[in-house]
């Protein structure tokens, strides 16, 4: 993708550009439009329809995934920017519990911190990354955190609830 | 929602991203971290026919630390400059500011350099760029030029950059000795956008004595703007509860204040005041304060 691409005159509307990436540990090469959202990408293109549409106005971080580690809105990255890079969804969340339910999530499951789910994946995408720390979160650090992710159910409370367990647990309890 | 069709580019180098800017520069837009600029492409309320995404040069994603200044590439992040402990330390109002910005995934992409170059009205860093007197570096093929921030921001989403020139990085200066900032938003509850916040840089010599005010503003203008008003009242004086008070009734004076549906006329002017007064004593408590005194929430 140098400026040939734009010098060839091909009409932008049929621009597809090849793009490899790392997609949950996975080699993945394919072409898409430039104009092509990480989401929508992933959803349509990988079947990978864990990754939600919530918003799609940067808000709600239903769609989060990492990118190269780090928690971004995939409804505002373009498929094309990943190129060379790593993407994980939840998906590839897993862990030992039952149900290979990763401890996130059996944090969530036990503390009721979900109703009609929606988020969910999007909470733990973001969490993950918020819990990537040795320090003992504080339920205003867990909020702070979680800002960029709208829950319409739960009003929050028992997922800041779940994260601040898990953290105390995950950090031997010190705080 | 679905961006209109446009031609893409990521060069790989400096020189081929402002080849590309100076071959194409009608209706070319260049992404940094696109947390602007991808949303504003669903909307479509931008609809370039070229995307240049400068992502990928490397060279612009550093913060290089001088005997006197900050010299901030236009692809660090949000999170990347809030976890830089000497600028952090130094201008304490970026700390202020980036906390609130936004949310953390967006923090994670979106750039200091393209959040100024986007010139919203009502963004965060043009007021912290404001009071800080940073000085913001584009170049193009023609050359490079330093535009002081004051100068930088000209209408709604305008900035003094030409169509085939690049923010490459920005400057900030270390602070003079005695010198106190802070940042303050009352934000719409939302979109965490500012209703009006206050940027504040005062600089106090060992009597007490403000030497230098700058009171910046965002959220309340076409523009992100300095308070003339309230700078020359601050300054030259020892900023007692009285001056405090004086820079407070008058911060919003020459100031063409914008009404909206959040907020009329009225009421921002009186928010600006809120947020003058708030950010100078927030400021002013951190005097004598060392600066690892205050909470540094997790991010």
């Amino acid at each position: 993708m140098t400026h040939d691409t734009i010098r060839t005159g091909r009409p932008a509307a049929a621009q597809r550009s090849a793009i490899s990436y790392t997609l949950n540990g996975e080699p993945v090469s394919c072409e898409v439009d430039a104009r092509t959202l990480l989401v929508h990408h992933l959803r349509e293109e990988r079947n990978l329809t864990g990754t939600h549409i919530g918003c799609d106005t940067s808000q709600c971080g239903a769609c989060a995934v990492h990118l190269d580690g780090r928690a971004v809105k995939s409804c505002t990255v373009l498929a094309v920017q990943v190129d060379g890079r790593e993407v994980t969804t939840i998906e590839a969340v897993r862990g030992q519990g039952p149900d290979d339910l990763h401890p996130v999530q059996e944090a969530l499951q036990s503390k009721h911190g979900l109703q009609c789910g929606f988020c969910t994946p999007g909470m733990v995408m973001t969490a993950l990354e918020l819990l990537d720390t040795d320090q003992a979160l504080t339920p205003e650090q867990v909020q702070h955190g979680l800002v960029g992710n709208i829950c319409r159910c739960t009003g929050y409370q028992n997922i800041v609830d779940a994260l601040v367990e898990l953290s105390a647990s995950e950090s031997g309890g010190t705080r | 929602m679905i961006p209109s069709s446009f031609a893409y580019a990521a060069p790989a180098t400096l020189r081929d991203a402002l080849s590309l800017l100076a071959e194409h520069p009608d209706d070319t837009k260049v992404m940094a971290g696109g947390q602007s600029l991808i949303p504003l492409l669903k909307l479509r309320l931008a609809s370039p026919a070229v995307v240049v995404d400068i992502s990928r040069l490397k060279a612009l994603g550093e913060i290089e630390e001088t005997p006197s200044a900050f010299r901030i590439g236009a692809l660090v992040t949000h999170d990347r400059l809030l976890g830089d402990e000497a600028i952090t330390e130094q201008w304490s109002l970026v700390r202020d500011a980036g906390e609130e910005l936004a949310d953390p995934l967006v923090r994670n992409r979106g750039t200091f350099g393209g959040s100024l170059a986007h010139a919203d009205p009502a963004g965060d860093w043009p007021a912290v760029a404001l009071a800080a007197d940073a000085v913001i570096h584009v170049q193009s093929q023609r050359g490079a030029r330093e535009i002081p921030a004051n100068d930088f921001f000209t209408y709604l989403f305008t900035a003094d950059i030409a169509d085939d020139e690049l923010l490459t990085h920005v400057e900030l200066a270390k602070p003079l000795p005695g010198t106190v900032t802070a940042y303050v938003k009352i934000d719409h509850p939302a979109s965490g956008y500012a209703v009006a916040a206050a940027g504040v840089s005062l600089t106090i010599d060992a009597s007490g004595t403000c030497r230098a005010a700058r009171v910046a503003f965002t959220g309340v203008a076409t523009t992100p703007l300095r308070s003339a008003a309230a700078e020359q009242t601050l300054e030259g004086s020892t900023i007692d509860a009285e001056t405090i008070q004086r820079a407070v009734d008058h911060a919003a004076d020459g100031i063409n204040v914008i009404g909206d549906g959040y907020a009329p006329v009225d009421y921002r002017r009186h928010l600006i005041g809120v947020v003058t007064g708030r950010a100078i004593r927030r400021a002013l408590d951190r005097r004598n304060c060392t600066p690892d005194n205050h909470e540094r929430p997790h991010t």
